[in-house]
C-alpha cells in the first residue's frame, strides 16, 4: 500500500527528474559541443567530429577504410590529419571538409572506391546541424575512460614505433581465405553508372576545393596483386583516371612500395600502413616543393 | 504508430482527455475502439479491412458457435489459423515482385505485408471462440465489446494475450477516480525506461551479430553480444508489455504481467513461466491441454511439449530458426522431466546448486535468442560456430565493454537485486527512484528502432 498521496508520489517524481535534467541542460548549453559517441572505437562519427572540433590542418587525406588504416602519427608531413571512414566514401568527407569556413591547404583524395557516394545522414548531422548538441552523461563520461586509457602514441613514441614495424620482416599471416572472398567480390565491375555519377560529384567537390586556393590531389592505396588486377579494380582505375586526367595532380604509390602486406586481404597491415604513409610523404614534397 | 514516437503520447494524451468526460461515459467502449482503429491504421491503412474482416469473421463464428459449438467452434479456429498462415507463409510461396494471378484482388492480397501484430490479435480471435463457447458462459458480448476485447491499441500488437475470460468481464463504466495513476506512471515509466535506456542503446552493440557484421567480431565480443542481445530483447518485450499495461490501468482495464524476472529461472520449465507468460499461458490453454497435456503415457507428454514449442517457434515467423528455436527449447525441456524427475532435491544443497542451475539456463537460453537474432538458419548457425572457433579477424570491431555493462545495468539490477534491498528502497525512495529513472532514459535514450516484437 502507498503511504505517499498520488499528488506527492507525482511531486517527487517530477522533482526528481527535472532537478538533474536543470543542471544537465545548464551544464549542456554552457559547456561545449558534446562529442559524438559511438558504441565502437574508430566509427565515422568520431573520426568526423574530431576533424570539425580541432583546427583545421594543412594538409587533409579522406577516404574510406582503406585510407582509415594510414596513421596520422607515422606521417613526417606535419599538420595532417586522415579522415578514414570505415563503409563511408571521400565524397561524404569532403563535403564535411567543405562546410568548415577554412580549408586545407592540400586534400588527397582516395580514388579506390567510386562506388560509394555521399552518406546523406552523416553529412546532415556536420552540415545540416542535423548534429544534436545534447551531451549524453554515461557515454560522455566512457568516451572520457576510453580517450585517457586508448589515447594515441606520441608523435615521438609513434615515430619509434614506425622504424621498428618496417625494420621487422613483413607479416606471414595466412591471409587466402579473406583474399579469396575479397577477389570474388571485385570481381564484377561496379555499376559505371553509379561509379560516374560519383565521379561528377568529385569533379564538383574539387571544383570548389580549388577556388577556395587549395590543391586537391589524387591516390590509389595499393592493393594485392591479385585484387589491384581485378575487374572492379580496373574499371574503377579507368574512371577515376578519365575524370582527372591531369597526372601532375596523381600521388604514384604503387609500383615502388615492396612487401607490402594486406592482413584481411584488403586492408593494409599496420607495417604496410607505415611504408605507405612515408610513400606518400615524399610523393607530397615531391608535389609541394616549389618548381 | 510506435509507442516511442511523440505522435503516440500526444495520440494518448487527447484520448485520455476525451476518455474520463462525464458526457463521454456511455461511449467510452466505442472511443476506445476507434480509437484503437485510428493507432493501428495511422501509417497502413489498407490493412484496416483486413483487421476488419478478421474481428467480425469471428464474431460471426462466436454467433453461429453459441448455436452449435461442435461445428461452428472449429471452423471459426479454422478461420483465423488460416489468415495467420495466409500472411505469415505466403511469401514462402510467391515471391511479392512478380505475383500475376491474372486478378487484380487475389494480386493486392497477395502483396498485403505482414499485417504488424497478426499473431497476437489471431490469439485474441481464438480465445474469444473458445472461452465464450463454453457451458458456464453466461455473458455475451456485443460486437463493440468483442472489437475493444481485441484490437484494444495498448496490446493490439505485441500483446500481452489476455484471455476473453479475463478482459471481457472489465468492459464496464470507467471513472477516472478508480484509476490507479501511480502505478499506471510506474508501469509506463518503467516500460520507457527499459526501451529507451537499455533496449536501444543495446540493440546498437547487437547490430554487430547481423550478417556480415558479425564477421567482423572478435571470439570474445561474440560472446559478449549474446549475452548482450539477451538483455536487448528482455528489456524491449518487457518494456513494451510494461508500456501497455500501464496504459492499460489508465484506461481501467488490467493487462496480465508478462515477464517474471525469467533470467533467474533455475529450470526450462521455470522459465517458461516467467518469459512471455500470456503466450506461455495460451499455448497451455489452448494447445498443449487439448493435446493431452501430461495426462497419458509418458511419450505422449514430451510429443504433447516438441509440438506447442515447434508451433510456438513457427508462430514467431515461417523460418527455419524461429522452428530450431522453439524445438530446442522443447528438447530442453523434455530433457529437463527426464533427468530432474529423477533426482531428489536437497535443501542443504540448494543455495549451492540452484545458482548454477540459474547460471545454466541463462546461458542455454541466451545461446537459443542466437536464432531469434539471426532468422537465416545459416546465418544462426556460422555466428553460433564462430563463437567456437579460435578467431583471425585481422581487424576486429572493437566494442566498449565498459559502455555494455552500464547499459545492461538495470537488467541485471532487476535480476539480481535482493527483493529485501529493493523493498526497502520503494518504501524511502520509490518517486524519486522513478524520477531519476525518467531523467536518465530522457538525457541518454538509444537511436531509435522499432520494438523486436513488432515483426511478429
Amino acid at each position: 500500500m502507498n503511504a505517499v498521496s498520488p499528488q506527492g508520489w507525482f511531486l517527487k517524481c517530477g522533482a526528481a527528474a527535472a532537478l538533474p535534467l536543470l543542471v544537465y541542460a545548464a551544464i549542456a548549453l554552457a559547456g561545449p559541443q558534446a562529442p559524438p559517441l559511438p558504441t565502437s572505437r574508430d566509427g565515422a562519427l568520431t573520426v568526423l567530429d574530431r576533424y570539425m572540433q580541432e583546427p583545421v590542418p594543412n594538409v587533409l587525406l579522406v577516404g574510406s577504410s582503406l585510407t582509415a588504416r594510414l596513421n596520422e602519427e607515422y606521417f613526417d608531413t606535419p599538420n595532417l590529419r586522415v579522415v578514414g571512414l570505415a563503409g563511408g566514401s571521400a565524397i561524404t568527407a569532403l563535403e564535411v571538409a567543405l562546410s568548415r569556413g577554412r580549408l586545407p591547404g592540400t586534400i588527397l583524395i582516395e580514388m579506390n572506391i567510386l562506388e560509394r557516394g555521399e552518406d546523406p545522414a552523416l553529412v546532415q548531422r556536420f552540415v545540416g546541424g542535423g548534429a544534436s548538441t545534447w551531451p549524453r552523461p554515461i557515454r560522455s563520461a566512457i568516451a572520457f575512460y576510453e580517450r585517457w586509457h586508448h589515447a594515441p602514441p606520441d608523435r615521438r613514441h609513434a615515430k619509434v614505433v614506425a622504424a621498428a614495424l618496417v625494420r621487422a620482416p613483413p607479416s606471414d599471416f595466412d591471409n587466402r581465405i579473406y583474399l579469396e572472398r575479397a577477389t570474388r567480390e571485385l570481381s564484377t565491375a561496379p555499376s559505371d553508372a553509379i561509379m560516374r555519377t560519383n565521379l561528377a560529384t568529385l569533379q564538383r567537390l574539387v571544383e570548389k576545393i580549388e577556388a577556395r586556393g587549395s590543391q586537391a590531389y589524387f591516390y590509389n592505396l595499393p592493393l594485392a596483386g591479385e585484387l589491384g588486377d581485378s575487374v572492379a579494380a580496373k574499371a574503377t582505375a579507368a574512371v577515376a583516371h578519365a575524370g582527372f586526367s591531369d597526372d601532375r595532380q596523381w600521388l604514384h604509390l604503387d609500383g615502388s612500395i615492396p612487401d607490402l602486406r594486406w592482413a584481411d586481404g584488403v586492408h593494409l597491415d599496420e607495417r604496410s600502413a607505415v611504408i605507405v604513409t612515408q610513400s606518400i610523404d615524399r610523393e607530397l614534397s615531391s608535389h609541394l616543393e616549389p618548381k | 504508430m510506435t509507442f516511442t514516437s511523440w505522435q503516440f503520447s500526444l495520440f494518448v494524451v487527447v484520448v485520455f482527455a476525451i476518455y474520463y468526460l462525464p458526457q463521454v461515459r456511455s461511449f467510452q467502449v466505442q472511443l476506445l475502439v476507434l480509437s484503437s482503429l485510428f493507432f493501428y491504421g495511422y501509417g497502413q491503412v489498407e490493412l484496416l479491412p483486413m483487421l476488419a474482416v478478421s474481428v467480425l469473421g469471428t464474431y460471426l463464428f462466436l454467433i453461429l458457435a453459441w448455436r452449435s459449438r461442435v461445428i461452428w467452434l472449429p471452423i471459426g479456429v479454422a478461420f483465423n489459423l488460416s489468415l495467420l498462415a495466409f500472411f505469415k507463409y505466403k511469401f514462402l510461396f510467391f515471391d511479392p515482385a512478380v505475383i500475376s494471378t491474372g486478378s487484380s484482388a487475389a494480386d493486392l492480397l497477395l502483396r498485403l505485408p505482414l499485417p504488424i501484430g497478426i499473431s497476437f490479435f489471431v490469439f485474441h480471435n481464438i480465445s474469444l471462440l473458445v472461452d465464450l463457447t463454453k457451458g458456464d458462459q453466461t455473458r455475451h458480448p456485443d460486437v463493440t465489446e468483442a472489437f475493444l476485447y481485441i484490437i484494444f491499441f495498448p496490446q493490439l500488437v505485441s500483446g500481452p494475450i489476455t484471455r476473453a475470460a479475463i478482459f471481457l468481464p472489465q468492459i464496464r463504466e470507467k471513472y477516472l477516480a478508480d484509476v490507479d495513476l501511480v502505478a499506471a506512471a510506474k508501469w509506463i515509466l518503467t516500460g520507457y525506461f527499459f526501451k529507451l535506456y537499455v533496449a536501444n542503446n543495446l540493440n546498437e552493440m547487437t547490430a554487430y551479430m547481423d550478417y556480415p557484421l558479425y564477421e567482423t567480431v572478435r571470439l570474445e565480443d561474440k560472446w559478449l553480444l549474446v549475452f548482450l542481445y539477451s538483455y536487448q530483447i528482455y528489456a524491449d518485450f518487457f518494456g513494451y508489455t510494461a508500456i501497455a499495461i500501464g496504459l492499460g490501468l489508465l484506461f481501467g482495464y488490467r493487462l496480465p504481467i508478462n515477464f517474471n524476472l525469467p533470467y533467474i529461472s533455475a529450470s526450462f520449465s521455470e522459465f517458461w513461466t516467467r518469459w512471455h507468460i500470456s503466450l506461455s499461458t495460451w499455448l497451455r490453454t489452448y494447445l498443449y491441454i487439448p493435446l493431452g497435456g501430461n495426462r497419458h503415457e509418458t511419450w505422449r507428454t514430451y510429443l504433447n511439449i516438441m509440438i506447442v514449442m515447434g508451433l510456438g517457434g513457427l508462430w514467431h515467423g515461417a523460418a527455419l530458426s524461429y522452428l530450431a528455436w522453439g524445438t530446442m527449447h522443447g528438447v530442453l525441456l523434455v530433457l529437463e522431466r527426464l533427468l530432474l524427475g529423477k533426482t531428489d532435491s536437497n535443501s542443504r544443497l540448494e543455495a549451492v546448486v540452484r545458482p548454477v542451475q540459474i547460471c545454466f539456463v541463462f546461458f542455454c537460453v541466451s545461446m537459443l535468442w542466437i536464432f531469434f537474432k539471426l532468422p537465416n538458419f545459416d546465418h544462426a548457425l556460422a555466428y553460433l560456430s564462430g563463437m567456437f572457433t579460435a578467431n583471425t579477424i585481422p581487424v576486429p570491431a572493437k566494442l566498449f565493454n565498459s559502455l555494455a555493462l552500464l547499459y545492461s545495468l538495470p537488467v541485471i539490477i532487476q535480476h539480481l537485486a535482493p527483493p529485501s534491498l529493493l523493498e526497502a528502497a520503494r518504501r524511502s525512495a520509490e518517486p524519486y527512484l522513478y524520477g531519476l529513472m525518467a531523467a536518465l532514459m530522457c538525457v541518454e535514450a538509444g537511436p531509435s528502432t522499432s520494438f523486436i516484437y513488432f515483426q511478429f
